[in-house]
């Protein structure tokens, strides 16, 4: 018996060190520092690295069953609208909407524009 | 029994003093219009910068969405809406801030817009670690109304030691500020972070519409 909890206890300290999720429980990898640097200094590389960082945090939420945050799809749409990739900006913008449909309005307008 | 009045007098200065100097204040007393209105999309306008660090703007806009969306709103995308705002010639926080917010806050869907301003970002740096002390007021305004629904003014002191064990890693630290190397996007993360503990919880938080009676460290408020 007492191993049993021992090691459920193991396991809920370690998943719970694995990765930060907030009291709203939303998680936001290192969203911060990549979108800083993004602005800091624009470059292939820092905008490589924080497409990866939101591409990470879908799979993280999604993973946990979480909420993805405000504006994560929105920004990935932003990535494919440059790189031309319509269908796959459409889909993002529509996932945005669809989490927060208090987006919608901006959404619709990113989208015709 | 000549010692009574005086017991009494005592314990009346006391009390009066107590009072005076416990603030009770709940987010409920101070921010009622947030519950009025119950604003859920937030359009973040780009900071109005007054201090002598030219990076500040930056350090806000990559770090407001995290903690305005774990107090429970919807922060409307700000790299979208930043390029709305440039567009149409807003660049900057200072053109916008004498515009009512009922004119341009509409075709975002926006149910109010938040005003940063930073008055102060000042490093200060010792032998080992070192602080920066950031000066900033922000002010939620309904974009219905153009009233303020919520605003807090501060100054916050953040440490940037990194580590108490001083030593060797406070002195490279020290030496990062110096040379302008130090990483202050956790500076501002704790800055964003401790101003909001005020804001009344948006939709999207449990304590949403729960959370009138809770107490709050008052900063300034600041006037419109």
């Amino acid at each position: 018996m007492r191993a049993v909890f021992l090691a459920i206890f193991v396991l809920v300290f370690f998943s719970s060190c694995a990765t930060k999720v907030s009291d709203s429980n939303l998680y936001w990898g290192k969203y911060s520092n990549t979108l800083y640097k993004v602005k800091k200094e624009p470059s292939k590389a820092t905008n490589a690295a924080h497409e990866e960082e939101l591409q990470s945090i879908v799979k993280n939420s999604i993973d946990m069953s979480l909420r993805v945050p405000p504006g994560i799809y929105a920004e990935l749409g932003l990535y494919a609208m440059e790189r031309g990739d319509q269908n796959a900006a459409q889909n993002y913008f529509r996932l945005e909407q669809e989490t927060y449909p208090e987006g919608t309005i901006l959404m619709q307008q990113t989208l015709s524009n | 029994m000549r010692l009574m009045p005086l017991l009494l007098l005592g314990s009346l200065v006391l009390l009066t003093t107590g009072c005076v100097t416990t603030n009770t204040s709940t987010k409920g007393q101070v921010y009622p219009e947030m519950y009025n209105e119950k604003p859920i999309a937030i359009l973040v306008v780009p900071a109005i910068n007054h201090s002598t660090a030219a990076d500040a703007p930056i350090l806000y806009e990559s770090t407001i969405n995290e903690p305005l969306s774990n107090a429970g709103f919807y922060v409307l995308p700000i790299e979208i809406t930043n390029r709305f705002l440039r567009n149409e010639g807003f660049s900057e926080g200072e053109t916008l801030k004498d515009i009512p917010p009922q004119k341009f806050a509409e075709p975002f869907g926006a149910d109010a817009v938040l005003y940063v301003t930073i008055d102060k970002w000042d490093t200060n740096y010792y032998v080992i670690g070192g602080n920066v002390v950031v000066g900033a007021s922000f002010l939620l305004k309904s974009s219905k109304t153009g009233a303020t629904l919520w605003s807090y003014q501060d100054e916050i002191p953040v440490d940037t030691s990194g580590d108490d064990s001083g030593g060797l890693l406070g002195l490279i630290i020290s030496t990062a500020i110096q040379t302008g190397l130090q990483d202050y996007v956790p500076v501002a993360r704790n800055v964003n972070l401790m101003t909001l503990r005020s804001i009344p919880f948006g939709k999207y938080h449990n304590m949403h519409d729960k959370d009138q009676s809770q107490a709050i460290k008052l900063g300034k408020i600041p006037e419109n």
